[in-house]
């Protein structure tokens, strides 16, 4: 005999019209039984609120970026691999790709560099890490700059297996004009993969439009740029799962 | 299958994420993950069907939020968290000195499917769907089930004694 409680899976696909008739039947004189049909006028009343607190209009948005996101970092990866498998057979060696990068490391440039500040996300609220926390796989991470009244700037990001992702913009293009006054928070938080070694992020400034071209060239080669850019880039260890 | 996210968010949204707030106890981790299961469909699309769109979306959402757990290191919060949790890091390679010839040989053996036995794991401990509700989910014999629960009692000792 069938216990008489109904699991929230089953009373989820009750209530989404997905089971057959028969089960259907079953389960709603189990919830009889128990005197539990109120839980499937729950269910009604939580959808309500749900949509009302996270509009469609408001996730479905963030659902295509993010679906956007993986699928630029997938091919990214699938592209070294054909390098990698490309260089390793010219060379009869295995190659790996790795950035030499010190963790932990700030660099400046500029008579008035931006800056950048890297928050975790808590259940307690924001909080603002140091490069000397090590970051995690999966941590929901928000970024924030101060401008320093440059005009123009990109941030982006690279991990140790070179894999760059674009924060502002969030696609390659122009340099984005930037919030003038106070700490300012990009609008949609990232969460880290798990690529072991670091996470550096760059912030590119300056008073004429770019390309973010530059940004990601400098992650990708670890170099510079001209005297007419100011940047700020930190490095953060990530702990091994 | 043709997504359209848009409808699937209004019509199965709310469910997924009353499924990861369940599992991970934590609103905005609840959120991210939610929106991280549609993107899993999204990324999917080619090979899923649309027959039973509830049924994948939780099992999406259960094994999605798992392997979060995995990555979380937060402590349970209840005795059902714990168990979640357990059933979270079941596969988890550990260090030499803790690992036996049937703990690697049981690990061997579930390499192949380790998310089905961890979403089997969760649906029977933590949902408490009886062995035949388990099997009609899964799409799994009663006896294939069980065969499942006692090889993972036998290999993560702690889940010995859970009914």
């Amino acid at each position: 005999m069938l216990s008489s409680h109904v699991p929230d899976w089953l009373l989820e696909r009750l209530a989404a019209g997905e089971l057959s008739e028969g089960q259907a039947t079953a389960l709603k004189a189990r919830l009889e039984h128990a005197g539990e049909l109120h839980r499937l006028a729950a269910i009604e009343k939580s959808n309500a609120e749900i949509l009302a607190q996270l509009p469609p209009s408001q996730v479905v948005g963030e659902i295509h970026r993010r679906a956007e996101r993986a699928e630029r970092r997938a091919k990214a990866t699938r592209v070294r691999l054909s390098l990698g498998l490309a260089t390793a057979c010219a060379a009869g060696l295995a190659v790996l790709l790795f950035f030499k990068v010190d963790p932990e490391e700030i660099l400046l440039k500029g008579s008035h560099p931006p800056q950048l500040r890297i928050y975790r996300r808590t259940t307690q609220g924001p909080e603002s890490l140091d490069p000397r926390q090590p970051l995690r796989a999966g941590d929901a991470l928000q970024i924030r700059y101060l401008s320093a009244q440059h005009k123009y700037g990109v941030i982006a990001s690279i991990d140790a297996r070179g894999t760059v992702t674009m924060h502002l913009p969030e696609r390659p293009g122009a340099a984005v004009p930037l919030q003038q006054e106070g700490e300012f928070a990009l609008p949609h938080s990232y969460e880290l993969d798990d690529s072991p070694g670091f996470e550096r992020f760059l912030f590119v400034a300056a008073d004429e439009p770019f390309s973010s071209t530059l940004a990601t060239d400098i992650l990708a080669k670890n170099s510079t740029p001209s005297d007419k850019f100011a940047f700020f880039a930190v490095t953060f260890k990530k702990a091994t799962p | 299958m043709a997504i359209d996210v848009d409808s699937l968010y209004r019509t199965h949204g709310p469910m997924v994420l009353r499924r990861c707030r369940r599992l991970l106890r934590d609103e905005a981790k609840a959120v991210d993950a939610m929106q991280d299961v549609f993107v899993e469909i999204l990324r999917r699309k080619d090979t899923l069907d649309d027959r039973a769109p509830a049924g994948l979306l939780l099992t999406t959402a259960t094994n999605l939020c798992l392997n979060k757990l995995r990555t979380m290191r937060r402590k349970p919060e209840d005795a059902e968290d714990e168990l979640i949790h357990k059933v979270a890091s079941f596969g988890e390679s550990e260090g030499a000195e803790e690992r036996t010839l049937a703990r690697r040989f049981l690990d061997r053996l579930f390499q192949t499917q380790p998310e089905s036995t961890r979403l089997i794991a969760v649906l029977h401990y933590v949902d408490r769907l009886t062995l035949e509700e388990v099997a009609a989910e899964v799409d799994m014999s009663v006896s294939g089930v069980r065969k499942r629960l006692r090889a993972l009692q036998a290999a993560v000792p702690a889940m010995q004694g859970v009914a």
